[in-house]
């Protein structure tokens, strides 16, 4: 649940003066920011411009060249991505295809190994969740893409993770779909409650859906805050172009909500 | 067999040209070089009383034939899966020195031919070779047993787990492994629970191919086997001691039962494969940027890459260096002036110039057909495709001895067209013609099995339109479907003249051993090896393998160039 520190705003996952190339590639270029504990944020950016990057170096998918990434207070860099407590929502979802939904949820558990009562009981909860109560015997390859996204989702938090990573979770998602999908997803994070760092391209989506966007470009940072702010105090030229031709009806969005 | 993709009818008029003459073409030369053949066979049994049948199939030595082939061959092809997946996880997943000899050995059990392997496996394994003797020490026999056996059918298997599996795992995506690091998943557990499924339906194929191959596999397991009745004897060598006994009635019903095993093991594991393909429509989207820059990231724990790595280039030099090193000695062992005459010895000569025959002509017709073929099933719809394609792949799951029963059964005096064939004073078996027929049948969908997959993968929008614009069939095989296909076709002639060179069994049925008139390559190192000519066998082998280094260094390259 939301605890948020009044006055001092302790960071629950912070980036410190990161930086990551790939075969001389500068994919990450003194990248430094921090996300308080139960907010949603959002890395936003065009292509190539370093925010998956970021994710997968918190994750621990990727090592950083140098730098420091802390999460809940503690350096995490020496620390495997699966002892990090972290939930990971992959662009395609990565749905294990030979299991059921239910097998796929509960995964996460089976690995801690848990006892199978408390298992079962745990993957009801998130098929409720999810309201996929019926599904839970289907195959990933029986599902529509919504559902698969919904399926991603309950996996990662299944085993009760710390910290939610979701890289493009609408990427691959029809137009149509893709604005429910949003609104569903914001209101399970707000229900439960779980720091997240989501990655997208799409303003629109960032705006409506986070509470602090962090903006990329080429590999840096380029201005951190809320929606608001950065509707309102564009801090870099980047962002003014960037964020330019949706001024209007993100401010409208803004002022409405 | 590649699934081949529904794909709408257009009504009456067909867009791309050639419908005609690909049909034309693909089905007479199936049916005169495949089907009528295979009839025979069939037709043959059918005369056969069906208590008469019984009792010849239940013969106790027939009987343990078939426990022999089945039960090596399936030993061996377990073996090959654990292997292959290992050899292809090594190719695939790590770099080290070495690795691209590795590579490009896997391909030698195709290229050498299956009596020379059959020769210097045994010698290898006897008990004053190099690792009979070791084992003989421990009062092991490995030649003339039923390990040895196995061993040589490893042998033959060991490209087609590791080529069925290493394109999946290239192609696998990293993130099932990622999140299944994510969820806190070890190496082993994500292994087990997450890669493996994935790897199955590969290592299902791998398997299932293999255990065929060594059903009916007949060069390289007849001189290690011993032939010791219940013991050692194959099926196959059955089939061709009945052959030599003229009891034709015999061999014809113990060829049946093999096919049918045959047939009913592809038919349950293409149906397995087909249904976990379902599986696999989870139609991935696009690939992030980042999954292009990046290299693949989670190494394996240090000790299990240098354990994998040190047990496959184990086993691949012993199972593959070693018999080329026997050879190679073996022949040079009374030194030089013995190796040039056995070499250049007249029925050697000749012999080399039936093989090269053979092998032309089968690469030729086989190509041909080929082009055709695959045209034909990849670019028109029509009901009896999946059939057809079936059809097509039989020659490749039939044992070479079995294939040169039914062309004796079809041409030899036996045959149903034995009298007329006489009238006409035309020979075919135990002649040339019979030659070069058995080795275009055995050979046939090699060339076929290259191209469709990469027409089919391919699609046909260019050539519907090329045809729209009024392009006549020539010119659009040429000008269009010929640059996609190339290298497959280079790729496909290789693999088939490999093979053909190579030929052993359904050529030794059908050829009648006539020195410097029916005699191939591998068939006279044969005739060499049990007259005890030890050493102008392995001679005579030099040779064959030198043009099987060729195949696999023209192999090589041409998979480097697909690349």
């Amino acid at each position: 649940m939301e605890t948020e520190i009044e006055g001092e705003r302790a960071m629950y996952v912070e980036m410190k003066h990161i930086h990551k190339s790939f075969d001389g590639f500068l994919a990450s270029s003194d990248v430094s920011f921090g996300i308080e504990k139960g907010r949603l944020a959002a890395l936003l950016g065009p292509s190539g411009s370093g925010k998956t990057t970021i994710l997968r170096m918190i994750a621990g998918l990727d090592m950083p060249d140098s730098g420091d990434i802390l999460i809940g207070g503690s350096r995490v860099n020496d620390l495997p991505g699966s002892k990090r407590g972290i939930g990971f929502v992959f662009q395609n979802y990565a749905l294990f295809r030979y299991m059921t939904v239910a097998e796929n949820i509960a995964f996460g558990l089976r690995v801690q190994k848990q006892r199978k009562a408390e298992v079962k009981d745990r993957v009801d909860e998130l098929l409720e969740l999810i309201s996929m109560q019926e599904l839970g015997n289907r195959y990933p390859h029986q599902l529509s893409g919504g559902q698969r996204q919904r399926v991603a989702f309950a996996r990662a938090l299944a085993p009760n993770p710390h910290l939610l990573l979701l890289d493009e979770p609408f990427a691959a998602i029809d137009a149509k779909v893709r604005r429910e999908l949003r609104t569903w997803l914001k209101g399970m994070i707000g229900q439960v409650g779980i720091t997240s760092i989501f990655v997208t391209h799409d303003q629109e989506e960032a705006m409506e859906v986070a509470d602090t966007i962090i903006i990329t470009n080429q590999g840096r940072i380029e201005q951190i805050g809320t929606p608001e702010d950065i509707c309102r105090n564009p801090k870099t030229g980047f962002v003014k172009e960037f964020i330019d031709v949706r001024r209007y009806e993100v401010l409208k969005k803004v002022r409405d909500s | 067999m590649e699934q081949i993709v529904k794909v709408k009818n257009k009504k009456g008029i067909r867009v791309i040209p050639g419908f005609g003459i690909s049909m034309g073409v693909t089905i007479a030369m199936l049916s005169s070089l495949v089907l009528i053949p295979m009839a025979s066979l069939f037709i043959r049994a059918g005369a056969l009383d069906f208590g008469e049948f019984i009792e010849i199939v239940s013969a106790p030595q027939v009987v343990s034939g078939y426990v022999v082939s089945l039960s090596c061959a399936f030993v061996s092809a377990l073996v090959n899966v654990v292997v292959g997946l290992a050899l292809a996880w090594v190719l695939v997943r790590y770099d080290f020195p070495g690795k691209k000899l590795m590579d490009g050995l896997i391909e030698l059990p195709f290229a050498l031919p299956t009596a020379v392997a059959g020769i210097s496996l045994t010698c290898l394994y006897s008990d004053q070779g190099w690792i009979g003797s070791l084992f003989a020490k421990a009062g092991i026999k490995i030649a003339y047993t039923r390990v040895g056996i196995t061993i040589a059918m490893i042998f033959v298997g060991i490209p087609f787990v590791v080529r069925s599996v290493q394109p999946v795992l290239e192609k696998l995506d990293r993130e099932y492994e990622e999140a299944a690091s994510m969820l806190g998943a070890g190496k082993a557990y994500t292994f087990f629970r997450v890669t493996f499924p994935e790897l199955f339906p590969a290592l299902l194929a791998g398997f299932g191919l293999t255990f065929a191959r060594g059903i009916g596999e007949y060069g390289s397991v007849v001189f290690i086997a011993g032939n010791i009745p219940y013991q050692t004897q194959i099926a196959p060598l059955l089939i061709m001691m009945k052959l030599e006994q003229y009891k034709y009635a015999d061999a014809v019903a113990i060829a049946l039962v093999l096919l049918i095993i045959s047939f009913l093991l592809m038919l349950i594991i293409n149906s397995v494969q087909i249904y976990m393909q379902r599986f696999s429509r989870t139609g991935d989207g696009t690939n992030s940027i980042q999954k292009m820059i990046e290299p693949h990231k989670d190494e394996d724990s240090q000790w299990l890459k240098y354990l994998l790595i040190t047990v496959c280039s184990l086993f691949m030099f012993v199972m593959l260096v070693l018999p080329l090193l026997v050879v190679i000695i073996n022949a040079l062992q009374d030194g030089w002036e013995v190796y040039r005459e056995s070499v250049l010895d007249e029925y050697t000569i000749k012999a080399l110039y039936l093989t090269l025959t053979a092998t032309v002509s089968a690469v030729a017709v086989n190509t041909v057909f080929g082009i055709f073929a695959s045209y034909l099933l990849s670019k028109f719809y029509f009901r009896g495709r999946q059939v057809l394609a079936a059809l097509i792949d039989i020659p490749f799951s039939v044992s070479p001895v079995i294939a040169g029963l039914v062309f004796i059964l079809t041409f030899g005096n036996v045959g149903w067209m034995g009298d007329f064939l006489k009238e006409h004073g035309i020979k075919i078996v135990f002649a040339v013609p019979g030659v070069i027929l058995a080795t275009i049948f055995v050979t046939f969908p090699f060339v076929f099995r290259e191209l469709f997959p990469v027409m089919n993968a391919q699609g046909k929008e260019e050539e519907e339109a090329a045809g729209l614009m009024g392009a006549g069939g020539f010119m659009i095989f040429r000008r269009i479907t010929f640059p996609h296909i190339k290298w497959a076709l280079i790729y496909g002639v290789i693999l088939c003249t490999a093979r053909a060179m190579g030929e052993f069994g359904a050529v030794s049925v059908i050829s009648g051993h006539l020195r410097g008139k029916t005699n191939t390559l591998p068939l006279h190192v044969e005739i060499l090896y049990n007259e005890f000519h030890t050493t102008a066998a392995f001679a005579v082998s030099s040779i064959l393998v030198l043009l099987a280094i060729m195949i696999l260094i023209a192999r090589n390259l041409v998979e480097w160039k697909r690349k």
